[in-house]
């Protein structure tokens, strides 16, 4: 009985608990030093969060060589990412969230 | 001091000083912008090198990104970085609000110096560093302020004592005139009241019908140059005669006066009338009255036409003298007050006629107004 309430409740937590952005990212996503070095790439090109935030939903809702943050080798490497399928609204609380969770503001002290 | 000569040195003092203040302004202004320039740059060029070191660690914690970036802190100056959206993204700066308008301007006791970077580690676009304004250039400042208004008060020295020298030919020649004018009026005197007595007697005595108009110009000549006297009198001694202030009847003056010059109106064939609205009088010295009202009088009687009428009105706190000659235009109205000032060379006299009334009037602070039309005539209105 104990286990059942466990595995019940591991699953209410992990279905109300996680956001947009561990939803809908961070499985393909995996490594943290992944999501650093996207933002490291996008911050050095576009500097404020507002124009950070406008590049990469402009990018996942149309991906292109011409709009990504990544350097000519890395696409070479990896092509372009496939275009997203997520709504407007739960792709734009995405990038917020991760915006939020990997800002190089929040770096400095 | 004369009031002529007063009024051409200040003219003088302030054409003078006004041109050199504004190039002495101008040349201050000059050398102090060339100071500040020679400052900023040599400000500028380690300000840079402030810039520089916080972007270097920028760059080296963007690219390493291990931890946390303590943001670096000096002594020399304050800094901040700021996003491009201008989004504050870390500052020690005293003053958090940045005009990014300009990219160097001073605010109280700093200046500030905005910086435009990229590519935007850490996110940032703009280094601003906050300085302590340089004592030198404050210093520099002061020198010049003070060196203005030494030279400022050098050169009032110097302009006062050239308009001296300048005006001083003018000013003798003044000088020689008023000796003349005094010495001849001491020697005047006597004959004058010598001439006016003896008529007086012979019209006493009775006289050949012929001679009567003979005796009346002799009579009309000795006031004339009595008038004369007086002023110069009142004018040599400035004003100074002795004064002895009483209520006067100005009414009763302006009758005696017109009786005075009875003959001089005769010998113009003019008519007088006086209309007396309401009794008037004021406290004032006899002598000073005499000579305000005969100048009047006699100005009337010298520039009215032949055969005209002067009107003469009095009322409570006024009295006006009223003439139908030449008038005055604007022109002549406004110099009218200097001594020496005569319109008309063909008649008689000094030109102090309203030089004296104008002291007068402004010694028991009455009022003048006059109203003249060209070929029209004068009104003289004296009012308190």
């Amino acid at each position: 009985m104990h286990k059942y309430i466990l595995v019940i409740f591991f699953f209410v937590y992990t279905l109300l608990g996680s956001n947009e952005f561990e939803k809908n990212c961070t499985l393909c996503h995996l490594q943290d030093t992944q999501l650093k070095m996207i933002m490291s790439k996008y911050t050095l090109k576009f500097s404020s969060q507002r124009i950070i935030e406008n590049a990469m939903f402009d990018y996942l809702k149309s991906p292109s060589r011409e709009n990504s943050a990544m350097h000519l080798g890395f696409l070479n490497k990896f092509g372009i990412k496939e275009k997203t399928n997520l709504k407007d609204e739960e792709l734009r609380k995405s990038i917020h969230q991760y915006n939020k969770k990997y800002s190089f503001t929040e770096l400095i002290e | 001091m004369y009031s002529a000569e007063r009024k051409t040195i200040i003219s003088i003092l302030v054409l003078y000083l006004t041109s050199t203040i504004i190039i002495i302004y101008l040349l201050s202004n000059n050398y102090y912008e060339h100071e500040k320039e020679k400052l900023q740059l040599e400000e500028e060029r380690i300000v840079l090198g402030y810039a520089k070191k916080i972007y270097n660690i920028l760059e080296d914690f963007h690219n390493k990104l291990q931890g946390k970036l303590i943001y670096p802190r000096y002594e020399e100056f304050n800094s901040a970085i700021y996003d491009i959206d201008k989004n504050e993204l870390y500052s020690t700066l005293k003053d958090k609000e940045i005009n990014f308008d300009d990219r160097f301007y001073y605010k109280g006791d700093y200046s500030y110096f905005i910086y435009d970077v990229k590519p935007y580690y850490m996110g940032t676009s703009y280094i601003v560093i906050e300085l302590k304004n340089h004592i030198i250039l404050k210093s520099v400042g002061e020198n010049v302020i003070l060196l203005t208004l030494f030279i400022i008060f050098i050169v009032i020295i110097t302009s006062l004592f050239l308009v001296k020298l300048i005006l001083k030919p003018l000013r003798n020649n003044l000088k020689l005139l008023d000796k003349f004018i005094k010495d001849t009026t001491h020697e005047l005197n006597t004959p004058i009241s010598t001439i006016i007595t003896n008529v007086e007697l012979l019209e006493k005595d009775g006289i050949e019908e012929k001679c009567i108009n003979k005796i009346k110009r002799i009579k009309n000549a000795s006031k004339t140059i009595s008038n004369i006297y007086e002023d110069l009198v009142f004018v040599t001694l400035n004003h100074k005669i002795s004064t002895k202030n009483e209520i006067i009847d100005i009414s009763e003056i302006l009758k005696q006066r017109v009786e005075y010059f009875k003959t001089l109106f005769e010998s113009k064939n003019l008519t007088v009338s006086i209309k007396k609205e309401n009794n008037s009088s004021l406290f004032i010295d006899r002598n000073k009255i005499v000579r305000l009202v005969d100048n009047l009088i006699s100005n009337a009687i010298k520039y009215t036409n032949r055969s005209t009428h002067i009107q003469i009105n009095i009322d409570k706190n006024s009295f006006q003298i009223i003439d139908s000659g030449n008038g005055m235009s604007k022109k002549e109205i406004s110099t009218i007050f200097n001594r020496y000032t005569r319109f008309d060379e063909t008649q008689g006299g000094f030109g102090l006629g309203y030089n004296i009334i104008y002291a007068i009037v402004k010694e028991y602070n009455l009022k003048i107004k006059i109203d003249s039309k060209v070929n029209e005539g004068t009104c003289i209105n004296i009012y308190w």
